[in-house]
């Protein structure tokens, strides 16, 4: 039997994503109130601010998964971990790039060295050198070793990046993100938490997807190597 | 609306939506792949667990 | 043997070997210095330009050339043979990992010996100073540690030593900020009390990256 059963987690995220996305784009243009400084460029923020949450959960999650491949050895926290880092580097590609489109407008410049968005920056960098690394490597052995490695020590210097990047930033103030760290009126919180949600959700849905791909591309590989045994 | 809004709100569907186009089309290649194999493998042959 | 014995004497072997062929200082000391000299005519730096834009073309070059040692040194390893005997020895995976780090950090330390003169004399900038070596010894640790793990990585990959600037470099960005940020405010004569945040980071870093890189190295050499 090649083919699982009915993968009903997953569908349920799926459905779950489908109806949540419509709703935040509708808090987001018609609940949320229109900001005074920044205008209607503003609701760039509630998809942004998600975007880059999941982009860095993401990372965390690979964090994790790497820990636990180096600890107990077992393929499919290597699985989640790949995964993951897929799926995050999605979201934080988004991040970046809406942050962009966000500052043009506002400051008049495609990009800022605001705190948030050069940290959001490097961490895509360090995704793409996980993704790089994992296609370097010489087997899967190797792949899942190493990328776990690689998880776990770049992880680690993601919150000292953070420090880092604010205090390099607070001694030359920018023009702050006007609105959206002082002074946010509630329907704005409630917004943002709902797309938090929303995009959370999202996450989830599409890393399932994710995970079962690479269980399939187990399955044929293991069905591929038997059949090699059966003719050989 | 400005021009820069719904560009961005066009690369927050269109990412995600990439992603998981991306990840239908392997897995349906996979499986039609596993259906291949399982089609020529011999039924009495051992099973992968 | 002890731990420190061991760690000891694999420092001694590089060193030894590097006395032999100086190939890892000199191939990072000529890059170095050509480095400084494309940043000089790339940036177009004089007077006090030149000055303020020290601190992070030092950083900046340290950062670029100290992945050419540590692919070298990693990479000679390899071809000798030598990691696959020190890792079959009964030797503590982590002494081997202070071992080669700490033979990495001197080498990068006797560039730096030279480059911070020499940018002295180009740029006429007030490096020679106690706060600005402590810094500079505190940014190269850090460095020096994720680099030994990230070389470990790198040379066993397709890519071999092409990988390690694109795996090391996103992860030394506080250290780079940080060594910068101090460098900066303590040669324009700022009292070191006052760039303790930046210092601070910077322990908190080399703390954290020797710590993950000694427990993960074993996984990295592992078979």
């Amino acid at each position: 039997m090649s083919r699982p059963p009915r993968d009903r987690w997953g569908l349920a995220l799926i459905a779950a994503a489908a109806a949540l996305l419509p709703l935040a784009v509708l808090a987001a243009f018609f609940y949320a109130p229109r900001e005074l400084s920044m205008g209607d460029v503003q609701r760039i923020f509630y998809f942004h601010v998600p975007s880059a949450w999941v982009g860095f959960f993401g990372f965390f999650v690979t964090f994790l998964a790497s820990i636990a491949y180096l600890v107990r050895g077992e393929r499919r926290w290597d699985i989640i971990a790949a995964s993951s880092a897929e799926v995050g580097l999605t979201f934080i590609t988004a991040a970046v790039v809406t942050g962009s489109l966000w500052a043009r407008p506002v400051w008049g410049t495609y990009w800022t060295w605001e705190p948030r968005l050069t940290i959001s920056a490097v961490q895509l960098l360090v995704y793409v050198a996980y993704v790089m690394l994992r296609s370097a490597a010489d087997n899967p052995a190797q792949t899942a070793r190493f990328s776990a490695v690689y998880g776990i020590v770049a992880f680690v210097t993601v919150p000292l990046s953070w420090f880092a990047i604010r205090w390099w930033r607070t001694i030359h103030p920018d023009v702050l993100t006007g609105g959206d760290s002082s002074g946010l009126e509630p329907r704005m919180v409630q917004t943002l938490m709902f797309c938090l949600l929303t995009f959370t959700v999202l996450y989830f849905a599409i890393l399932r997807q994710r995970v079962r791909l690479e269980a399939a591309r187990d399955r044929l590989a293991a069905l591929r190597e038997s059949e090699d045994l059966n003719l050989g | 609306m400005s021009p820069f809004l719904v560009a961005a709100y066009i690369v927050f569907w269109a990412l995600p939506l990439l992603l998981l186009y991306s990840i239908w089309a392997r897995q349906q290649r996979v499986e039609r792949q596993l259906d291949e194999l399982a089609a020529r493998l011999p039924t009495d042959g051992p099973e992968p667990s | 043997m002890s731990f420190t014995a061991k760690v000891w004497a694999i420092v001694r072997k590089d060193l030894a070997a590097e006395l032999h062929t100086r190939e890892i200082v000199s191939a990072m000391l000529v890059f170095a210095v050509l480095a400084l000299l494309i940043f000089s005519f790339a940036l177009d730096l004089q007077g006090r330009s030149a000055v303020a834009a020290t601190p992070g073309v030092l950083w900046a070059t340290i950062a670029f050339a100290g992945t050419l040692g540590l692919s070298r040194s990693m990479a000679r390893e390899q071809s000798g043979g030598c990691l696959d005997g020190l890792l079959l020895a009964p030797v503590d995976r982590s002494a081997v990992f202070f071992g080669k780090a700490l033979g990495n950090l001197i080498f990068i330390g006797i560039v730096e010996l030279v480059l911070v003169p020499l940018s002295v004399i180009l740029f006429d900038a007030p490096l020679l100073k106690p706060g600005v070596l402590l810094v500079l010894a505190l940014g190269t640790i850090g460095y020096a540690a994720a680099g030994t793990l990230l070389a470990a990585v790198a040379v066993n990959t397709r890519a071999r030593e092409v990988l390690l600037p694109v795996l090391l470099l996103p992860l030394v960005v506080p250290a780079l900020i940080a060594a910068v940020k101090a460098t900066s405010w303590l040669m324009d004569g700022g009292p070191l009390g006052e760039a303790s945040g930046w210092v601070n980071l910077l322990i908190v870093y080399d703390l954290a990256m020797v710590a993950v890189s000694m427990l993960t190295f074993d996984y990295a050499v592992s078979e």
